[in-house]
């Protein structure tokens, strides 16, 4: 288990760097809420075309939104030259992949809690008459962005066009867990249980493949 | 007159409820059936004005020759619903003198369902007329209106089918597609090939000037 | 030995085009049949009444299969370079996906005119017709990779192309239970294909199957010299040789 007491302590550490500056988490969901705003004008003020949107714009926020921060954490890491001294330190790879992953799962996650409100304010959708799937979907769906984005992330540190290159390789990738979350979200919309379920067990065994995937993967991808 | 002549002439093909006492073949009113007696100043009134018992209002010129062209309007042209509107005039008008079918002018090529939707179309109270019609012989049997729609859109949709199947233009578009791409590729990698032939002989070049110096 | 096998392939894959393309044109007949109910003449597999267009099929299925298969040695070869650190393994992951993304890009387009011919649109999100669209993409996500993340990107790519392969099934997953894609033969299985046309079908697998490798041998030889190439030059500005 000391692998993953050293993932924690690392994802701790990066969660604490961050409470202090606040800087991602505040640039992060400044940029969702705006997404939010932008959605309520661009689009027509039909409830049900309205309706039949938000589950596209809440995981398209979370997209563009998760981009910025994924980039933005690991410029970080890169400003400080900290990655090599993680990846020199005394302890297995896999946990500082696993941490790394956990501070941007939960960056991510907050950019959802803010994002949802508003759509749920500036837009009048139900979003929160089902909590439970509501919030195991934005978690499901975070936890998938943040392991195959923080694979690629990693390994883009040193590359010069990075900021172009980290969208172009992650949303191909990423295209089944969006379709996934739009479909939970569609579903709790529309009362579908069937269908709130079935994407849910997609969106789980989704991030268990990709995580298996990505432990493999890192270890390969970052060596420097 | 014509369109409703046709418009339940379709009605009947569509329809295998239709053959009913009193069902209505339409077109005592019909052009030029035989009917001389038809006054040409009065103009005749259209069907859709007939009693419910079955016969005229008073003004109408039909009523004082209805008895000389009654049962006798089925046309037996376009829909080939000859069968059920002669059954019907038949049953309709026991002991009435034999009817002849009249001269129909169907002009060449027109389709009787677009002709009756058109019809449907332009006039909203004939449109009602016909479904009234229908849908009080049929209640929930068959949505005629439904129907008629339907059979023109299978009409056009066949009339493309016909069109996509008889050229060969996407197929020669695909066929295109496939050699251009595949020379495309082709043209790719020997561009590859010479720029590695640049690059060897700048190698060459440089490895020739470098062990020269070194001499 | 091995210099030889391109030429060969090319060879015969030009040998198998000019049959298929007199087997099709003149063996397979135009196949269909009589629906009462519709009243119209649909091609006898049910899909639909295509008629002359179902000879876009025999350009389509091959290259599609191609693509996959193309795509597997990728995911394959990717995963052997990331393993093994041979160069060797990452040639031949270069060379596969550059011809999986020109043999997807046909799969696409003969698909997009066949959809038209067929259905009347030229694109619908289904099954199949989405997922070769995101694999081609990713395919492509590669390509820019190699070519514009420097040094680290052969690794990069490669760690997409392992990616990418195991993403296929959750793609095939993804888009819904109803296939409304055509056929090949009555249980969709290409064993089931009407045995009228099945030479033309086998000769044109045959074909594009010795195109594919015509293609991938080129390429991987290509990619070969060039890394050698570019080996050589460093090794002489290492040796102070070179400037």
């Amino acid at each position: 288990m000391s692998t993953l007491s050293h993932a924690a302590r690392i994802a701790w550490k990066d969660l604490r760097i961050e409470l202090r500056s606040r800087e991602i988490f505040y640039t992060m969901a400044f940029f969702g809420g705006l997404l939010a705003v932008v959605y309520s004008f661009v689009f027509p003020s039909n409830a049900d075309m309205i309706k039949i949107a938000v589950p596209g714009m809440l995981w398209v926020s979370i997209a563009f939104a998760g981009t910025i921060g994924l980039s933005r954490a690991f410029d970080r890491e890169r400003e400080n030259d900290t990655m090599r001294a993680l990846l020199l330190a005394p302890i297995p790879r896999l946990s500082v992949f696993l941490g790394k992953a956990c501070s941007i799962a939960v960056l991510v996650l907050g950019v959802a809690v803010v994002v949802t409100p508003m759509l749920w304010l500036l837009l009048d959708v139900h979003l929160f008459d089902d909590p439970g799937v509501l919030i195991l979907s934005l978690v499901l769906g975070s936890i998938g962005f943040a392991l195959v984005g923080s694979v690629f992330s990693a390994a883009l540190i040193k590359v010069r066009s990075r900021d172009v290159l980290l969208p172009v390789i992650l949303y191909p990738l990423l295209i089944p867990l969006f379709v996934a979350g739009t479909s939970v979200t569609a579903g709790m919309l529309a009362g579908n249980q069937p269908k709130v379920w079935y994407w849910m067990g997609f969106l789980g065994v989704y991030d268990a493949v990709f995580l298996v995937v990505s432990l493999w993967i890192f270890e390969s991808l970052v060596i420097e | 007159m014509t369109k409703t002549i046709l418009c339940i002439c379709v009605l009947a093909v569509a329809s295998p409820a239709f053959a009913q006492p009193g069902s209505g073949s339409a077109g005592s009113a019909g052009p030029a059936a035989g009917s001389g007696t038809v006054p040409t100043s009065a103009k005749p009134c259209p069907v859709y004005e007939r009693l419910p018992g079955g016969g005229w209002p008073a003004h109408c010129p039909q009523a004082k020759s209805e008895l000389a062209n009654a049962g006798s309007a089925t046309p037996a042209a376009g829909s080939g619903s000859a069968d059920a509107g002669s059954a019907n005039a038949g049953t309709e008008t026991a002991g009435s003198p034999t009817p002849t079918a009249p001269d129909f002018p169907m002009p060449a090529g027109v389709k009787p369902t677009k002709v009756c939707l058109d019809e449907m179309d332009k006039d909203p109270e004939f449109a009602d007329y016909i479904i009234k019609r229908t849908e009080g012989k049929l209640k929930d049997k068959v949505n005629t209106e439904q129907v008629l729609k339907d059979l023109c859109v299978l009409r056009d949709h066949t009339d493309s089918q016909v069109d996509v199947a008889t050229n060969k233009r996407h197929v020669i578009m695909a066929y295109i597609a496939m050699w251009l791409v595949a020379a495309g590729f082709v043209i790719f990698l020997w561009r590859k090939q010479q720029l590695l032939k640049l690059e060897i002989e700048n190698l060459r070049r440089d490895l020739d000037a470098a062990t020269k110096d070194g001499k | 030995m091995t210099r030889y096998l391109a030429p060969l392939f090319a060879f015969l894959g030009a040998i198998g085009l000019a049959c298929t393309c007199w087997l099709i044109f003149t063996d397979t007949p135009l196949q269909y049949s009589w629906q009462p109910n519709n009243r119209h003449w649909v091609l006898a597999t049910g899909s639909g009444s295509l008629f002359f267009n179902q000879k876009i099929f025999f350009w389509h299925v091959p290259h599609a299969i191609m693509l996959f298969i193309a795509v597997g040695v990728a995911g394959v070869s990717s995963i052997g370079f990331l393993w093994k650190r041979n160069p060797k393994w990452d040639d031949v992951a270069l060379a596969s996906v550059s011809v999986a993304v020109a043999f997807g890009a046909v799969t696409l387009i003969t698909g997009s005119i066949w959809a038209k011919a067929a259905w009347g649109h030229w694109w619908i999100w289904e099954k199949r017709l989405t997922m070769s669209l995101l694999l081609w993409l990713t395919l492509v996500g590669y390509l820019l990779v190699r070519r514009y993340a420097g040094a680290s990107g052969e690794r990069i790519a490669a760690g997409m192309a392992v990616f990418a392969m195991i993403g296929v099934p959750f793609i095939y997953a993804m888009v819904g239970a109803g296939d409304n894609h055509p056929q090949a033969g009555s249980e969709g299985n290409v064993a089931t294909l009407n045995s009228d046309m099945r030479p033309a079908f086998w000769s044109s697998m045959v074909t594009f199957l010795c195109w594919f490798l015509t293609l991938t041998i080129t390429r991987v030889q290509s990619a070969r010299m060039e890394r050698e190439v570019r080996e050589l030059r460093e090794k002489g500005l290492d040796t102070g040789v070179l400037e």
